[in-house]
C-alpha cells in the first residue's frame, strides 16, 4: 500500500512537469515593468556628413501682431562634427527663409554651454536675419554652445505656419540643420455681427440764444 | 403745490440723438455755441474688435456730418475748422484713449485708439469744431446735424507686389513698387519680385498725381451696405434719389422691383427707403452709384494698384493667391440667422459661385471670434470680403480715362441730378473703371488678388453683382 502511494505521487509530479509548474520564473514579478526604448536625444544625419543638431529649449507660438517674440534658448550640438566646425568658421542661426521677420538688434545676446569659450562675440548680418557666431577653436564630438536673448521682430512679415530656425556651417545656399522645435505664426482677425455702419441724427439745434436769463414760473 | 419750470437760456441748447442698433455706432449727436464763426459736434462712439498695432496698422471711422437747415430739405457737408492729429479745439472725450485726425479738406474726421491695443472702443463726449461759415450759416442757424461713420482699415506706406507671378488671366507682370513716384519706369530687381518702380512692368504710367498704392490710405473695410446705401439714399433730394434708385428700370436699369431680388432687400417708391437687411451688402450699385456715396461721403475710388496692396500687404507673393494670401478656397452651404445683422456663414470662406444661398451675404460674416486670416477671408491688412461676394471696382491702370485719375477725394456734395463732381474720377458711363475679385455668381479663379481678366472692362449698368467699397488717401503724418 505505502508503495502504491509513493507511485501515485510521483506520476502526479510527473504530470505537472509536463503541464508547467505554477511557481516558476514566468510567474515572477517586480516593479517597473512591461515598456523600455531608446532614442536619440537630438537630430542626426543620415548622409554620413557632420552630425550637428540645432535646438530650442520648446516650441514657440506667436501671433502676428506681437511687436516682438522672445525665442527660448537655441542650442548646437556637435556629435560628430567632422571637422566642419572648426577655428575661422562661423556658425549661423538665420530666421525662417519664408519669413521676412529678423532678429531683434538691440536684444542681448549671451552664449554658454561646454563649448562656449570656442566661441568668438556673435553679431547680426544680412539685416537682422542671421546671427553670426565665430568658431575660435575646432569643435569636438560632445560640443554644445547655448544661445539666449535672442528676439525676433517684424513678425507682421509673417504667414501664418510653422517654420524653424536654420543652421548654416558650411557655405551651403540652403541650411544644414534646422531647429528640431518650431516657431509657429498664427494671423488671427477677429469680427462680431452688425458690422460697419452708424448713424445718428441730431434734434434740431440753434448755436446761440442771445439773453442767458432764466424765467420761473411758480 | 408749487409748480416750477426752468427755461435755462446759456447760450448753448443740447439736442439728443438717435441712434441705429449698428455695431458700430455714433450717438447722441449734439451741437453747442463755440464763436461766431465755429460750433462744437459732439457724439459719442463705439465698436466692437478695434485694433491698432503699431508694427502694422489699425482701423478707424471715418466719421462726417450732413446738415440741414430748419425749413429747408437739402443736407448740406460740413466742412469742420482745423486739421491734423487732435487739432487744436477738439476733445478727446471720456473713454478708450483716440487720436482724431483731421484731413486738410475736413470734410470729416477719423477716429482711431490712440495706444496699442484691440477689442471694443467706447469714447463719449467726442468734440469736433465745425466751421460755420463753409456753409453760409451764423449762430442764429437752426439746423438738423446727421453723423456718419464708416468703418476703415489703415494700408501703410511701403513697397508691395502687384502681380503674383501666377498664372491668373491679365495679370500684372510680377513689380516691386517701391516708390509713390508713378513715373518712374520698372527695372533692375524689386525686393519682391520682378523689377521695380512706380507702376507694373508693361503698363503705362498713369498721371503724376495716381495713387499707385505705396502711399498711406484708408480702405473701407466691407463693402457698402445696404443700410449705408439706405442713409445715403434717405438725405438726397427727389431729384438725386430717381437717379439712384435701384429698384426701379431706369437710367442705369436695377432690379425693377421693391421685392427682394438676389437676396437684395431694398425698396423704394417715394420718400425714404427701406431694406430688411441693413448689414449684408448692397448689390445693383452702378458706378454710378459707387462714385456718388464716395464723393457724398468724402471718400474716393481705389486704384486697381491699391486694391492689389490692399489685398496683399506687404508681404511677397504667392502665386495664385486669393485675397487672404493662401490658395485655398471652400464654399458656404447656408446662412443661419439671415438678415437679424447677426447671420453666421456655415461653412466657407468667401462667398463665390459654389455657395448657397446665392446673393451678398453679411459684410463681414466669415470674421468671428476666433478666427484666423484665411477663415475671415481677409486681406493682410484685416478688410474683408474682398474675395467674392460683390466685385470691388477699381480705376484700371488699362485705360487711358482711368491713368488720368488723380485721387482726388469727395468733397461731400453732388450735382443736382446726384452725379459725383469730382474732377478726374471716371464718369458715370464707367470708362477708366474697371472689376476685380470676382463675386458670388462667379467661379474661384475670378476672386484671385492678381486676376485682371475684367480690370478695364466697361459696364455701366446697375447689375446683381455689383457693389462698391472706397478709400480715402491717409493725411500727412499718420502712421499705424
Amino acid at each position: 500500500m505505502q508503495t502504491k502511494l509513493v507511485l501515485i505521487a510521483l506520476l502526479f509530479l510527473a504530470v505537472n512537469i509536463a503541464a508547467g509548474a505554477e511557481s516558476d520564473a514566468r510567474f515572477f514579478g517586480g516593479d517597473g515593468d512591461g515598456h523600455g526604448g531608446a532614442a536619440l536625444e537630438h537630430a542626426r544625419s543620415l548622409d554620413g556628413g557632420p552630425q550637428v543638431s540645432l535646438w530650442s529649449a520648446s516650441l514657440r507660438t506667436f501671433l502676428w501682431t506681437d511687436a516682438d517674440v522672445a525665442l527660448e534658448p537655441v542650442s548646437i550640438g556637435a556629435w560628430e562634427p567632422l571637422s566642419m566646425v572648426t577655428n575661422g568658421g562661423v556658425l549661423k542661426i538665420c530666421v525662417p527663409s519664408s519669413w521676412q521677420c529678423r532678429f531683434d538688434p538691440d536684444a542681448v545676446i549671451a552664449v554658454g554651454g561646454v563649448a562656449a569659450d570656442k566661441i568668438g562675440a556673435p553679431s547680426f548680418a544680412t539685416d537682422g536675419r542671421a546671427l553670426l557666431l565665430p568658431v575660435s577653436e575646432d569643435f569636438a564630438a560632445g560640443d554644445v554652445v547655448t544661445v539666449t536673448g535672442l528676439k525676433i521682430v517684424d513678425l507682421h512679415l509673417c504667414r501664418a505656419g510653422t517654420r524653424w530656425l536654420e543652421l548654416f556651417f558650411t557655405d551651403g545656399a540652403v541650411a544644414d540643420v534646422y531647429d528640431e522645435c518650431w516657431l509657429q505664426s498664427r494671423v488671427l482677425l477677429f469680427g462680431g455681427s452688425y458690422d460697419h455702419w452708424g448713424t445718428a441724427t441730431s434734434d434740431p439745434s440753434v448755436f446761440y440764444v442771445p439773453g442767458g436769463s432764466i424765467i420761473s414760473v411758480r | 403745490m408749487d409748480k416750477v419750470s426752468k427755461l435755462a437760456l446759456c447760450g448753448t441748447l443740447f439736442a439728443a440723438g438717435l441712434a441705429c442698433a449698428n455695431n458700430l455706432q455714433v450717438t447722441n449727436v449734439m451741437v453747442s455755441q463755440r464763436d461766431e464763426t465755429t460750433a462744437y459736434v459732439t457724439f459719442d462712439i463705439a465698436w466692437q474688435n478695434a485694433w491698432r498695432f503699431t508694427n502694422i496698422n489699425h482701423d478707424a471711422a471715418w466719421v462726417f456730418f450732413k446738415v440741414r437747415q430748419e425749413a429747408t430739405t437739402d443736407w448740406r457737408h460740413m466742412i469742420l475748422k482745423g486739421s491734423g492729429i487732435n487739432p487744436p479745439g477738439y476733445s478727446n472725450g471720456v473713454g478708450t484713449a483716440v487720436d482724431l485726425i483731421v484731413p486738410d479738406d475736413r470734410v470729416g474726421l477719423f477716429v482711431r485708439r490712440a495706444e496699442e491695443g484691440a477689442g471694443t472702443l467706447a469714447v463719449t463726449n467726442v468734440m469736433a469744431v465745425w466751421d460755420l461759415a463753409a456753409l453760409g450759416l451764423t449762430q442764429a442757424s437752426r439746423v438738423h446735424v446727421r453723423a456718419q461713420a464708416v468703418e476703415m482699415v489703415f494700408v501703410a506706406e511701403g513697397a508691395f507686389a502687384a502681380g503674383s507671378g501666377g498664372s491668373e488671366k491679365d495679370a500684372f507682370t510680377l513689380t516691386t513698387i517701391c516708390t509713390n513716384d508713378v513715373s518712374v519706369a520698372p527695372s533692375g530687381s524689386g525686393a519682391l519680385g520682378g523689377a521695380a518702380g512706380g507702376y507694373p512692368t508693361g503698363q503705362t504710367a498713369p498721371n503724376l498725381s495716381w495713387p499707385n498704392g505705396y502711399g498711406a490710405f484708408y480702405c473701407m473695410k466691407y463693402e457698402v451696405s445696404e443700410g449705408q446705401w439706405v442713409d445715403f439714399f434717405n438725405l438726397l433730394t427727389d431729384a438725386q434719389k430717381v437717379n439712384h434708385d435701384i429698384t426701379g428700370k431706369h437710367g442705369y436699369g436695377g432690379k425693377n422691383s421693391d421685392g427682394v431680388v438676389s437676396r437684395n432687400t431694398v425698396a423704394w417708391t417715394s420718400g425714404d427707403a427701406t431694406t430688411l437687411a441693413r448689414d449684408q451688402a448692397c448689390s445693383y450699385l452702378a458706378w454710378w452709384d459707387g462714385v456718388a456715396i464716395a464723393d457724398w461721403s468724402g471718400l474716393r475710388p481705389m486704384t486697381e494698384l491699391e486694391f492689389e496692396k490692399a489685398c496683399r500687404g506687404t508681404l511677397p507673393p504667392v502665386a495664385n493667391e486669393y485675397v487672404w494670401g493662401t490658395t485655398s478656397i471652400s464654399a458656404t452651404t447656408s446662412i443661419v440667422n439671415d438678415w437679424t445683422g447677426a447671420a453666421t456663414a456655415v461653412g466657407g470662406n468667401c462667398n463665390y459661385k459654389p455657395c448657397a444661398p446665392h446673393g451678398p451675404f453679411r459684410v463681414g460674416i466669415y470674421a468671428t471670434a476666433t478666427s484666423s486670416r484665411e477663415e475671415a477671408g481677409a486681406s493682410y491688412w484685416g478688410i474683408l470680403d474682398f474675395g467674392g461676394s460683390l466685385w470691388e471696382r477699381p480705376v484700371t491702370i488699362g485705360h487711358a480715362t482711368g491713368r488720368a485719375f488723380t485721387g482726388e477725394h469727395g468733397d461731400g456734395e453732388l450735382t443736382s441730378s446726384g452725379q459725383a463732381n469730382v474732377a478726374g474720377w471716371p464718369g458715370g458711363d464707367s470708362v477708366g473703371a474697371g472689376f476685380r475679385a470676382g463675386a458670388y455668381l462667379y467661379d474661384a479663379h475670378w476672386t484671385r488678388t492678381s486676376d485682371r481678366e475684367n480690370a478695364a472692362a466697361v459696364y455701366a449698368p446697375r447689375c446683381p453683382d455689383y457693389g462698391f467699397r472706397a478709400v480715402r488717401t491717409a493725411p500727412a503724418g499718420v502712421t499705424p
